[in-house]
């Protein structure tokens, strides 16, 4: 009789840490803000016209260099006004797009935010512990950030990914003043 | 020892030679699989056996992959067509995965295709120019689009009917009743067609890697496969034993 406690104890036990870990698996995935969302709270007073930024020629070169493969658009949309710009982004993270909101003020990143999350994990990237490290970062004449970001353990295949979004938007700003 | 005895000795040994021949012949198709395949599984990177895909009919048919019907909108002489959730610009397959296409419509050298959940313009080459974005109109929820008589692009939403401008960056709401709407219509695909795309899309399913691994454990025979495997190490492992018996008995 304790004996067959004791297994019910242990199954009982294993099936709450799997249901832990499943439950945290459908967790990473979300829609933190909509597009629209990020976009109005970026411009406060109104959203301007979008505008498109074409990848060819040496700017093509480029942001291959910064992502490590072609963007797969030939254009990439984006809202400016005169003091900020606005980019929306996809990049894979291991499997899926993840989708990033990034705000560029005078060459440097204003506020970065995770607007689409869809891979199964990683999605620590999108709390500010983590983001507010990218705040007020700005590109090197190598076109590499100007600081270290350091990595979180279980996300580093994310972590890279938004690092890669956050060089290529401060590129893309500063082809587009 | 008597010469009787000798002579029997010599008879045993040998019916257990004739034994260990026959073993031999038996399991040797099934080393030369063991092995051959082993062998390449030793090295799937250096063959990059995970990137090279299965096209023979007769094993994709065996191994019971089947492709979904084609559906397919004709835009001037190309056609934009969805299977199993790939797009295709007649057979040059699209970046990406969709859940349904909805739409096609052209306009000069651009294509605007309404897929779930995407809209996407592309060039009639099949470089994808964007995944159209809007802040005012839910494009996502356009059900289809089609041609105005004017030959603007009209796409059809549940907020009404919208039109882009030239650079398809804005949508404005279409308003203009006397202009008549063709919207896009899907059609049957010619039957040579929608069998090049399946025969193209099965073609790019089943790995090299995944054929050799199911060689090397018999499972490519079905249910019975890693049996007929199992007794054939079991024939390999009795003919190394009986190799060794033997080769002991001669020194002897």
């Amino acid at each position: 009789m304790k004996k067959c406690l004791t297994t019910l104890h242990l199954v009982s036990g294993y099936l709450l840490i799997a249901l832990f870990f499943s439950a945290n698996v459908s967790l990473a995935r979300g829609t933190y803000q909509t597009n629209d969302e990020f976009l109005a709270q970026s411009f406060e007073q109104s959203i301007p016209a979008p505008k498109m930024v074409w990848l060819t020629g040496d700017r093509k070169q480029t942001v291959k260099n910064i992502l490590n493969h072609d963007y797969p658009n030939l254009r990439i949309r984006y809202w400016q006004n005169a003091a900020i710009s606005a980019w929306i982004l996809d990049e894979i993270g291991k499997e899926h797009p993840i989708t990033v909101g990034i705000v560029v003020k005078d060459g440097a990143i204003q506020q970065i935010r995770v607007l689409a999350f869809r891979e199964s994990r990683g999605d620590e990237i999108r709390h500010a512990f983590f983001t507010r490290q990218f705040e007020q970062l700005s590109l090197t004449d190598n076109d590499q950030l100007n600081q270290k970001i350091d990595g979180i353990s279980g996300a580093t295949l994310s972590v890279r990914a938004m690092q890669r979004l956050a060089t290529l938007a401060l590129f893309l700003d500063s082809e587009t003043r | 020892m008597s010469h009787a005895h000798h002579r029997k000795k010599r008879f045993k040994l040998k019916s257990f030679y004739i034994w260990h021949r026959y073993l031999g012949i038996a399991s040797a198709f099934f080393l030369l699989i063991l092995s051959v395949t082993g062998i390449l599984l030793n090295h799937t990177e250096s063959f990059q056996l995970n990137q090279k895909m299965i096209s023979s009919q007769r094993i994709l048919d065996w191994y019971g992959i089947k492709a979904a019907e084609v559906t397919a909108y004709p835009v001037n002489e190309q056609t934009i067509a969805m299977l199993d959730g790939q797009l295709f610009l007649d057979t040059q397959k699209l970046h990406g995965h969709y859940d349904k296409l909805l739409s096609a419509v052209a306009k000069d050298d651009l294509r605007l295709i309404i897929t779930q959940p995407d809209i996407l313009l592309i060039t009639s080459t099949g470089e994808i120019v964007e995944r159209l974005k809007s802040t005012t109109v839910a494009l996502h929820q356009t059900s289809r689009a089609g041609i105005d008589s004017g030959g603007h692009i009209v796409i059809d939403t549940p907020a009404g009917l919208f039109s882009p401008d030239a650079d398809f960056l804005q949508w404005n709401r279409w308003k203009d009743p006397s202009k008549e709407i063709t919207w896009a219509l899907a059609s049957k695909p010619d039957k040579t067609y929608s069998q090049q795309l399946q025969k193209q899309y099965r073609s790019n399913i089943l790995p090299l890697e995944r054929v050799i691994l199911d060689l090397h454990s018999g499972r490519i025979f079905g249910s019975i496969g890693p049996w007929v495997m199992d007794a054939a190490a079991v024939l390999l492992i009795l003919l190394s034993l009986s190799g060794l018996w033997m080769w002991f008995k001669r020194r002897r």
